[in-house]
């Protein structure tokens, strides 16, 4: 047998292994009071069989609270502003310490203070939404949790919503108590504005998923990646052999190059037209929203398109963000530094040959692994790009608008 | 001390780690698993619960760890604890009031909070008692947000049909799934099988040196091990140790008489031609 045969079905087995990796069911969240709570707000019964789409309570202004809801008294409201680079560094302290965790407590997101300010200010945005509790006494940050706005289409329909996202409570506050309280306290101030909706994800199955999803990863540094337990060796298998299978090309293949603002106008049309195949997706409704979202930013979000060379007009894109965690408790290494695909749109090549090039540029930025749902049309390139399947799966949410079941697939929406 | 007084002593301890567990993060493996198996015997006592799998290396870390207490009184368990903690963050204890009222003003000033404290701390005695609190520090934190994901492991039923295919069973499974008192074991019992070539022709030492374990690579070598041996690939320990980037192994088989460093794999690759880091390319 030939070398090249010979680390082909080496290959094939280390993958098999992955795939059939424990497929277990997501867990339904069986926390008393989290359900409590969900039963009490308007979003479908996990048992609901939904068949059309619709908001499920038609409220006015007159019905929301003008104050504030009660926190207990050694607390108080604040308004984060992430301009103000000591209120940034607390909230970057709040999340980096209590923020999400894995199932078993070995990595926790470390998002930036860079990708914070990006991440919450879009065009649009509104600070008093960026919503942060505080220790009256020493003025400690404790709690916080965000909404941006966005147009999302759901089954064609553009709705104006939020995104909510961020909900942290320190450690020390059980999230029991105060995470009800911060969703409700950000779902009157955004109904103050007239808004009624919002997206949101979780990794626990709650009333009721719009789309189970699963998250698929790519090694690009498998050492590193097996010695701080994010990915493993099956027994018989050797590492030389993962090295060799996860080595992605110097160079890209195609002329790639990051995105300008002159670009801008051609990529907007492109990125809206390919959104529309999907039943959730945003609409970016002008150009300064898409400028935000994917004007290159070292270590918070890359981008990079192709251009037609006679029409100038960008015909492939592909973009990924930088999310982090840190490794807890490993000596050798503190962060594991992740990409996670963003919105990728292929016209001129195939989806694989467009991710290809991504995993190489993602190589070149010192990334370990490259990360996706097995949103869009993702599930296409799994296999040949060499990706095997996460032990995590996202759920994606609407408050107050229920629609029937999306498959994975049928999802255009990715919220950071 | 009374044995109260030891049981609240180790019950401060165990909150002053719990809260400064990111301060704590530089601890060495081993202190870590002796605070983490000398609470468990402490507050459950006995090991009981079941061996986890094999290649869940932490987990069976741990689980040992906890075993290997059989029998141990709980008072000397929570002693041992508190000597640790006095070891690691001497004076941890010396203004344990002041922080009580601090964290006091800061969490618990609402009657709500202090009921809800106690009804947690009720439920997780409760899990404790049935030794199940993992579930509920597996539970937290999870109302809405995204996700960390990681690689699945390989499940059960995938790695029996693989031992059943593999005869696996062999000094090279023992290294392989790092477990090197097993492998020891077995060594000290047959020497003679210290080059035994598996299905893709790999020696024990073919995979010492993929894994990077130093230590056993030292033993096979000063045992005899052919450290030339070529694989079905055609690649040495001295490729794998290379490829994989170790390199106080490369260093170490480099030292070695008898070490052929020019040989070259199927697709016509020296050690050196698989070096990555300039680190190991200047070895040579």
């Amino acid at each position: 047998m030939s070398d090249d045969k010979k680390q082909l079905e080496q290959s094939k087995k280390i993958l098999e292994l992955f795939k059939n990796a424990s497929k277990q069911a997501p867990k339904e969240e069986k926390k008393r009071d989290s359900h409590d709570f969900w039963d009490t707000q308007p979003v479908p019964k996990i048992s609901d069989n939904v068949v059309e789409s619709g908001p499920i309570e038609n409220k006015t202004l007159d019905d929301v609270r003008k104050e504030p809801l009660a926190l207990p008294d050694a607390f108080e409201w604040v308004e984060v502003d992430v301009n103000n680079s000591e209120e940034l560094k607390d909230l970057y302290t709040l999340l980096n310490e209590n923020y999400v965790e894995d199932d078993d407590n070995m990595f926790r997101f470390d998002y930036s203070t860079h990708f914070l300010r990006w991440a919450l200010q879009p065009p649009g945005f509104l600070k008093e939404w960026h919503i942060g509790v505080r220790v009256k006494a020493s003025k400690k940050l404790v709690g916080f949790i965000s909404g941006i706005p966005a147009t999302i289409s759901v089954d064609s329909k553009p709705i104006e919503m939020v995104e909510i996202n961020f909900l942290c409570v320190h450690k020390r506050l059980r999230e029991k108590r105060l995470a009800p309280v911060l969703i409700k306290e950000v779902t009157r101030r955004v109904n103050l504005r007239n808004i009624w909706q919002a997206a949101y994800t979780a990794g626990i199955v709650i009333p009721k998923p719009v789309s189970i999803c699963r998250y698929y990863h790519r090694s690009l540094n498998p050492k590193k990646l097996v010695e701080i337990n994010f990915s493993h060796i099956p027994p018989k298998m050797t590492m030389a052999s993962m090295i060799k299978m996860y080595r992605v090309d110097d160079k890209m293949k195609y002329d790639f190059r990051p995105l300008e603002e002159s670009d801008v106008p051609s990529f907007r049309e492109l990125l809206v037209n390919y959104l529309s195949n999907y039943k959730v997706a945003p609409i970016f409704s002008s150009d300064e929203d898409v400028w935000h979202w994917f004007k290159p930013i070292q270590d918070v979000v890359s981008c990079y398109v192709k251009v037609d060379p006679e029409s100038k007009k960008v015909t492939d894109v592909f973009s990924f963000y930088n999310l982090p965690s840190s490794v807890i408790g490993n000596e050798k290494y503190k962060t594991l530094k992740a990409a996670f695909s963003f919105y990728n749109v292929a016209t001129t090549i195939s989806i694989t040959e467009l991710v290809s090039d991504a995993l190489i540029a993602a190589k070149k930025d010192n990334y370990d692994v490259y990360n996706c749902l097995d949103i869009f049309e993702n599930k296409n390139f799994f296999n040949d790009l060499k990706f095997a399947m996460g032990d995590g799966d996202l759920q994606y949410y609407l408050y107050n608008y229920s629609t029937p079941t999306k498959k994975p697939s049928e999802i255009g929406l990715v919220l950071l | 001390m009374s044995h109260q007084d030891i049981e609240n002593k180790f019950n401060q301890a165990v909150e002053y780690v719990t809260n400064n567990s990111s301060k704590l993060s530089n601890l060495k493996n081993e202190e870590q698993l002796y605070l983490y198996c000398n609470f468990k015997q402490a507050t459950i006592g006995d090991c009981n619960t079941k061996q986890p799998p094999f290649y869940d290396y932490i987990g069976k870390t741990k689980w040992n760890s906890w075993n290997s207490l059989k029998g141990v009184d709980k008072i000397v368990a929570m002693n041992s604890y508190i000597s640790l903690v006095n070891k690691i963050a001497p004076g941890w204890d010396s203004n344990i009031g002041a922080k009580q009222a601090e964290s006091q003003s800061i969490f618990l000033e609402d009657e709500e909070f202090n009921e809800q404290e106690r009804v947690q701390k009720e439920e997780y005695a409760q899990l404790k008692q049935e030794g199940r609190e993992e579930e509920k520090s597996k539970s937290k934190s999870k109302w809405m947000g995204p996700v960390v994901s990681k690689f699945s492991m390989v499940d059960d039923e995938t790695l029996e049909k693989l031992s059943k295919e593999e005869q696996v069973q062999d000094l090279s499974f023992w290294i392989s799934e790092n477990n090197l008192n097993k492998f020891k074991e077995e060594l000290e019992k047959d020497k003679s099988k210290i080059n035994e070539k598996d299905k893709e022709g790999r020696t024990p030492l073919t995979y010492a040196c993929d894994r990077g374990i130093y230590e056993i690579v030292k033993i096979l070598v000063e045992n005899g091990a052919d450290i030339n041996h070529q694989d079905s690939e055609g690649m040495t320990p001295l490729h794998y140790s290379t490829l994989c980037n170790h390199v106080e192994i490369c260093k170490f088989l480099l030292t070695q008489e008898k070490i052929n460093r020019s040989l070259k794999d199927n697709s016509d690759s020296t050690p050196l031609d698989l070096a990555d880091s300039d680190e190991i390319k200047s070895l040579f």
